[in-house]
């Protein structure tokens, strides 16, 4: 049977509302027990931009947004000419008829908002009362709704909204009839998947200096910090950022960090400390199109290779990215966990398709593990102690031993060495501590694997998503195989694959991921899909590709 | 100095994609109207880093430069160094940053310009937050201000960015405010006369960022000046004067306006508000402001 998906979009001014009125559209369709999954696209632009929220929804699990829609409300005419292309074949678009000229359905949007006192911010609203309508909800359905959802000048929202129910019943009521689902889930976006994941796994304080598409998490734990048990601090830059966390990790206080790739490229001299001294910081990084300020708005995956190798010198480090919204909050605990348990940095690899994208979860904070230090307990304390596993017990200040971080070579103790020896001897407790490492994650699941058969299409982070969903709507039999760690690479999981008809699907226009299978686990790349754009991928569009290079 | 002094001529177009009633914008045509086309821009993040080069509403006359966020000092330093090597020394310099990009991220750099001499003009407009990242708290937010990242108000006063500057003791620093334009390009064109590296701060009420109504950013401007929030004077060679209305307020010759005048028309300070007044913290805002003049007589007022 084919997937029965709906995707509503909402199209506007920035400022009108879209984002939240997609966000309330995910959580109405949620009321139907359906799961969801949600899209903004937002330009950098500090006023006047196009803006636009996608919501697609499923009975089973949805994994995208798609591009072509059942339901489009679009509030200007730019909007329109904009997402006539969206309207799929038995689609219904609405437009607002005070100010657009088209096909479709006219609804006087701005005659009815100018009766209130801010007929932009009350727009969006308009784009709920539609979707109401078109599924066949009840008047006393959406009034619970726009209360829920809304807060502030909640008489004018509400007789807004069901002005524009009546206009719109009229003519699109019960065009849709959405089946109702089993089971009702929650709905999060990655930024809050993320937050609440760290949380979980223990997180005492959060360090981040504001930049998109990371921002979101700080925004997060700086609003909610207090009630969840974090304190989040903003200082002055990035380099402060993550050397508070390294500051805060030596009082034995669990920490994570929070940017974007310019931001990370000021923490790289940190992240190498963090290496010398070995202190577990959780770094959280999402990607944006590069170089430079790039395209701060959009998605891509061009850092792949850049999170694998920060900072000078020889030393461990874990690097993983989660292939859903969902696994970002185990995978974040999970990375914690690790840190603390290998005390070395790591970073959690994420995308803004990931980080700001919303779609409906199942988490437990109880299946999350606990980052706890392997603490010191009796005879004499040396930070370095040259231990089996290269991992040595910490200590926490105050205490009557001497506790010394060194950012220069030392010894177990903690002290300088320039002996030949101390040098050789600290390189090789480090790379010993990468065998451990090495030996512990071959326990652990650090591969996803979806499917059976040939071929196998590679795939990591969201873009997980994407190839999930293309290869669902498409009926396409395949294997997806997602490596959730990418350092230390679990080759021994993929190196099986060696022989088979193999397709990689990511978002950078060199082919990261392919490089890495190739290097890594020795596979035959016989083609791939990129796309470099910054948008996320359709996941129709994908299929065809992937029918294409199959 | 009086308005019709202003030339005519514009470097900063119209038909930009700033928000209405932007001041970064009101600053930039006066700072172009005062330096002229012989000037190159250095531009870190900021606000004008995002509406300066949308085309088709890239709106400035003169070349413009973007530079890491922590590094328009540097980066200004390396124009103006390569323009003096080849003879050029008739190019006025010009880094132009926000407020984050100046007390915060980019202090470092701006220090390190100053005590080298570079020979160029240092122009923070300061709205007080990160604003086109989403309104987050910077070292120039006020004690109190609602910003995304200080959701109960900030917990910290704003440090005084101008007497740092001072303490490099460079040729010519001032502040000044958008509300007063006269002053802003009187104050730019005395700037571009001096040789030795210059520092003008420009107060830039922010209508999304403060919560206010766009059409009120030149009276949010005057009354930050009134009220003692902002201080307008320049310093050259070391000898501090004050302009305008805080001239006035330093010689006590006319009285301080309650701070509330000012913050009462401000989103970001209306949990002080409601839902009842919050009369330990406004205390707090008032005391600082005038322990803050206090400590400007004890130090600038000639005797």
């Amino acid at each position: 049977m084919k997937k029965d998906v709906f995707t509503y979009i909402i199209g506007g001014k920035a400022g009108q509302g879209t984002k939240k009125a997609g966000i309330v559209a995910a959580n109405f369709l949620a009321e139907f027990n359906r799961e969801v999954f949600q899209m903004n696209d937002y330009p950098s632009l500090v006023r006047g931009g196009h803006n636009f929220s996608v919501v697609s929804t499923s009975i089973g699990k949805i994994y995208s947004h798609y591009m072509k829609a059942d339901l489009i409300v679009v509030l200007d005419q730019r909007s329109y000419d904009i997402h006539k292309e969206h309207l799929n074949e038995r689609g219904i678009l609405v437009f607002n008829s005070d100010n657009t000229r088209g096909d479709g359905i006219g609804v006087p949007i701005t005659t009815e908002a100018k009766k209130y006192t801010d007929p932009d911010l009350i727009s969006g609203v308009a784009g709920v009362a539609v979707l109401a309508a078109t599924i066949g909800a009840t008047a006393k359905k959406l009034e619970d709704i726009i209360t829920n959802e809304y807060k502030g000048s909640m008489e004018d929202n509400l007789r807004f909204a069901q002005a524009i129910f009546t206009a719109a019943d009229e003519k699109i009521k019960d065009k849709v009839s959405l089946q109702q689902g089993k089971q009702k889930k929650t709905i999060l976006s990655g930024s809050e998947t993320i937050a609440l994941g760290a949380v979980a796994g223990g997180l005492d304080l959060y360090f981040s200096y504001p930049m998109t598409p990371s921002t979101p998490v700080l925004h997060y734990l700086a609003s909610h910090g207090r009630k969840l048990g974090v304190v989040t601090i903003q200082p002055e830059h990035e380099i402060a950022v993550a050397n508070m966390a390294i500051g805060a990790a030596f009082t034995g206080a669990r920490s994570m960090v929070g940017t974007s790739g310019g931001g990370f490229c000021l923490m790289q001299e940190a992240f190498s400390l963090a290496g010398m001294v070995e202190a577990p910081v959780l770094f959280f990084l999402g990607q944006r199109p590069g170089p430079s300020t790039g395209v701060p708005t959009y998605t891509e995956q061009s850092e792949l290779r850049f999170s694998l190798t920060p900072g000078q010198g020889e030393f461990p480090r874990v690097v993983a990215s989660p292939g859903s919204i969902e696994e970002a909050f185990y995978l974040t605990a999970e990375l914690l966990y690790l840190l603390w348990r290998f005390q070395t940095p790591g970073i959690l690899l994420t995308e803004k398709h990931l980080t700001e994208s919303s779609m409906s979860v199942n988490i437990d904070p109880e299946k999350t593990p606990w980052a706890e230090p392997t603490v010191h307990t009796d005879g004499e304390y040396q930070r370095y102690r040259d231990t089996k596993d290269g991992v040595s017990p910490l200590l926490f200040p105050p205490s009557k031993s001497l506790i010394k971080w060194n950012s220069y070579e030392h010894d177990e103790q903690g002290f300088t060495t320039e002996s030949a020896e101390g040098i050789r001897k600290m390189h090789e407790k480090r790379r010993r501590k990468q065998d451990s490492l090495v030996t512990f994650l071959k326990t652990m699941h650090t591969v996803n694997i979806y499917g059976i058969g040939e071929p196998l299409i590679f795939t990591f982070g969201s873009t997980t998503m994407s190839v999930l969903e293309a290869v669902d709507i498409g009926d396409i039999a395949a294997t997806v195989v997602q490596p959730i760690y990418l350092e230390p690479f679990p080759a021994w999981e993929l190196e099986r694959y060696q022989h088979h008809h193999c397709i990689v699907v990511e978002q950078n226009s060199t082919g990261q991921l392919e490089s890495l299978l190739k290097e890594k686990a020795g596979l035959t790349i016989q083609s791939s899909v990129r796309q470099y754009d910054g948008r996320p991928f359709d996941p129709m569009v994908l299929a065809q590709k992937i029918r294409e290079v199959i | 100095m009086a308005i019709k002094d202003i030339p005519v001529e514009e470097c900063m177009l119209q038909g930009n994609a700033a928000c209405p009633g932007c001041p970064a914008t009101m600053g930039l045509r006066l700072v172009l109207k005062a330096l002229g086309k012989k000037t190159v821009m250095v531009i870190p993040a900021c606000c004008t880093a995002v509406i300066e080069s949308l085309y088709p509403h890239t709106s400035f006359d003169v070349p413009v430069m973007n530079i890491a966020f922590e590094a328009a000092a540097a980066g200004a330093s390396g124009v103006e160094a390569a323009l003096r090597k080849q003879g050029r020394e008739d190019i006025t310099v010009v880094a132009w940053a926000g407020d984050g990009g100046t007390y915060d991220i980019g202090l470092q750099a701006l220090s390190g310009a100053f005590e080298r001499g570079t020979n160029f003009i240092y122009i923070c407009y300061n709205n007080q937050i990160y604003s086109n990242t989403g309104i987050q708290r910077s070292g120039a937010t006020p004690y109190a201000a609602w910003t995304t990242t200080t959701v109960g108000g900030k917990a910290e006063f704003r440090k005084e960015m101008g007497e740092i500057v001072l303490a490099h003791h460079i040729p010519y620093a001032a502040q000044t405010c958008i509300s007063y334009p006269e002053d802003v390009y009187a104050k730019v064109m005395k700037a571009k006369t001096i040789k030795g590296p210059k520092y003008i701060e420009i107060l830039a009420p922010c209508p999304p960022g403060w919560r206010f109504s766009m059409d009120s950013t030149v009276e949010m401007g005057r009354l930050a000046v009134d009220c003692g929030a902002w201080a307008m004077w320049e310093c050259e060679n070391d000898v501090m004067t004050f302009s305008g209305k805080s001239k006035l307020l330093l010689e006590k010759k006319v009285p301080r306006k309650p701070v509330e005048d000012w913050i009462k028309h401000q989103g970001r300070f209306s949990h002080l508000f409601k839902p009842q007044r919050d009369e330990e913290k406004l205390k707090v805002i008032e005391n600082h402001i005038d322990r803050t003049w206090e400590r400007y007589r004890a130090l600038y007022l000639q005797k």
